[in-house]
């Protein structure tokens, strides 16, 4: 069956102004949604990120790689689900059933390949999540981009560190929903280039510091290609 | 220099337990451990400026402890045959490729020994693995330098005495250590919260245990007693600077600026809670985070959940009966079901907590609620109570 990154995207500036009891029933809501998946069999993984303050973006600029530290100006990822459905409608439906707070998006993308570990966090130590980021003009540009990543990443990558990736179809593939005030929906088509950086895959790194995630970034080929945004895993 | 002094401070704060950790495993003794990796730092201070700061300045120090501590045990060897040599190959060991390794478990477990005074396992946990030093436990506990240095001594004795095994304990062991490492952290935090002398908090003890609460979670993801007591003190944290007023008085939760409660303090005490719900079974300090939580996410104080609350207590007191817990649980009584019923849960705590100042504390609120004079029960809780703050506030209260 294929599989869909569920991808939430939420609004720093909304998500300041939430109450504890909003944040508390966004908590809860999340956790039966999880629940629901998995009573579907539908669910493959799934983790809430970090504050996004606490965050790296390591990227090339003039050919050295740099390190901007969060927050950023963009809204960023604040949770996945990675689930199997029929196609892409299917995918839409259980996407549509995730509770997010106004102000927030949903983008559903389909899975181009990748491993899965969602007993990840239930093992010690902690988890840094690494969104490979492209940044170009149009699609098939932006399709270049994530297959130089793809190709200069098979190598190099500290497998005895990793717990899962998967690379992504291009943004035209996917949808997003996007949450409105009133808890009102809307449903677009790709493609969502307007954003100046698209993400094209995620990863996990079991590591013992963010620096160390960034040690790595800063010395892998990919980089040169793409940015990584990087962001620890919360536990809950 | 400057920003080389804070880069050292950022590893010790955040990374000494993992290097002295594992110069432990390897060389044996805390002691020596902790000698090497103040080696090592003064290595770092004149190496950085010069050859600049490493990309992962822990492996950096770890390394290059564990050299020093290498080529000291060379020249001890030299010195004297008879020195208990040291493993030389177990030590030039390249860093396990497990990014999760034990180490601070080990060291934490070690620090938090049951065959060690409550006391003693805190100032070692304090200096060994959160890095203060003798001179900032001292001013943490209000004790002398003297006092404190010889405790952390005669307890590393004991340690090396005892022959204690440097490692985590067995399943089967692991919930009673846990409960004793779990104390040392609440003690910790406890002390920053509630000074039983003197000034009402301290701040950085309570960041403190939050830091070491949160090591803990990462090391022992699925016990959720870690979970629950780092959401007790995360909730605790995002009240702090609300808990008195400008002039130093303390006020009630009732009575605090809700809106300044630090939100994203209440969301990482949200998340750790709703993990703890997901590991198996509540428990003590679980249940005292769901209390905690239900004050933390309400609006108001009378628009708190109070059934909730109740509930949380029942389970709590069917769990471990305890008249603290009880008298605690008359606050959630008063507001769900009024002070003549809070009065009456009250009556059968009046033997076990005759000495507890808090005891007429309340006491007198409910008696005053109902329009009775409560002021000899207010006397009764000042002459009782060791707390600068919490005696102004009764000064008040009688006052008022």
């Amino acid at each position: 069956m294929p599989q869909y990154m569920l991808m939430v995207t939420e609004d720093l500036a909304k998500e300041r102004e939430r109450t504890p009891g909003e944040t508390q029933a966004l908590i809860e809501g999340r956790t039966a949604y999880e629940q629901e998946l998995r009573a579907l069999s539908v669910f493959l993984d799934g983790e809430r990120l970090r504050p996004v303050s606490e965050g790296r973006r390591v990227s090339t600029r003039d050919g050295a790689a740099r390190v901007v530290t969060g927050p950023f100006a963009e809204a960023t990822l604040s949770g996945y689900y990675v689930v199997q459905a029929d196609d892409l409608d299917a995918a839409t439906k259980l996407a549509e059933r995730c509770p997010v707070s106004p102000g927030s998006a949903l983008d559903v993308r389909p899975l181009m390949k990748g491993s899965h570990n969602p007993e990840k966090m239930r093992q010690p130590g902690r988890v840094f999540g690494c969104a490979v980021l492209g940044n170009a003009a149009n699609e098939p540009a932006w399709v270049d981009i994530m297959d130089r990543v793809d190709a200069s990443s098979r190598d190099n990558f500290p497998t005895d560190k990793m717990c899962g990736g998967v690379r992504l179809h291009a943004p035209s593939t996917g949808r997003r929903i996007a949450a409105t005030e009133g808890n009102q929906r809307a449903i677009f088509d790709g493609p969502f280039l307007e954003s100046k950086e698209v993400i094209g895959g995620l990863f996990f790194l079991r590591m013992q510091t963010i620096d160390e995630v960034v040690a790595f970034a800063m010395n892998a080929d990919f980089v040169r290609h793409g940015g990584v945004e990087i962001r620890e895993l919360w536990r809950s | 220099m400057e920003e080389l002094n804070r880069t050292l401070d950022a590893v010790i704060r955040g990374e000494k337990a993992r290097v002295v950790g594992a110069l432990v495993r390897v060389l044996g003794s805390i002691d020596a451990a902790e000698e090497a990796f103040q080696e090592a730092l003064l290595a770092a201070l004149s190496r950085w400026p010069v050859d600049g700061k490493p990309q992962n300045p822990a492996a950096w120090l770890t390394t290059t402890a564990k050299n020093q501590a290498r080529d000291a045990a060379r020249h001890r060897r030299v010195m004297s045959e008879k020195a208990p040599l040291l493993a030389e190959d177990e030590m030039i060991q390249p860093e396990p490729t497990d990014s999760v390794s034990d180490d601070e478990l080990r060291l934490i477990f070690t620090c938090c020994h049951p065959v060690l005074t409550l006391e003693t396992q805190v100032a070692l946990t304090l200096k060994v693995v959160l890095g203060f030093s003798v001179e900032e436990i001292a001013r943490a506990f209000l004790s002398p330098e003297k006092t404190v240095a010889q405790r952390i001594t005669r307890a590393k004795n004991t340690i090396a005495e005892s022959k204690l095994p440097y490692e985590v304990p067995s399943r089967g062991e692991l919930p009673g250590r846990l409960a004793s490492v779990l104390a040392v952290v609440y003690l910790i935090f406890n002390e920053g919260h509630t000074t039983r002398e003197g000034g009402l908090m301290r701040l950085d003890l309570q960041a403190e245990a939050f830091r070491l609460g949160r090591l803990l979670c990462d090391l022992l993801p699925t016990e959720a007693e870690v979970f629950g007591l780092l959401a007790l003190i995360a909730f605790s944290l995002a009240r702090a600077a609300t808990r008195t007023n400008a002039r130093g008085d303390l006020l009630l939760l009732s009575e605090q600026e809700r809106a300044r409660w630090d939100r994203p303090m209440i969301t990482e005490g949200l998340m750790a809670l709703e993990h703890a719900r997901r590991c198996a079974g509540p428990e003590n300090y679980v249940l005292q985070a769901e209390i905690a939580a239900c004050h933390a996410t309400a609006p108001t104080w009378d628009g708190t959940d109070w059934s909730k609350i109740l509930r949380a207590y029942e389970r709590l007191l069917a769990l471990h009966p305890s008249p603290v817990v009880a008298l605690n649980r008359t606050v959630a009584v008063c507001m769900a079901s009024g002070p003549a019923a809070a009065l009456t849960a009250l009556a059968e705590l009046e033997e076990p907590l005759a000495r507890y100042h808090l005891f007429y504390a309340m006491r007198a609120d409910y008696r005053r609620k109902l329009g009775e004079d409560a002021r000899d029960d207010y006397e009764r809780a000042l002459a009782l109570a060791t707390n600068d703050a919490e005696r102004e506030f009764l000064r008040r209260k009688i006052e008022d």
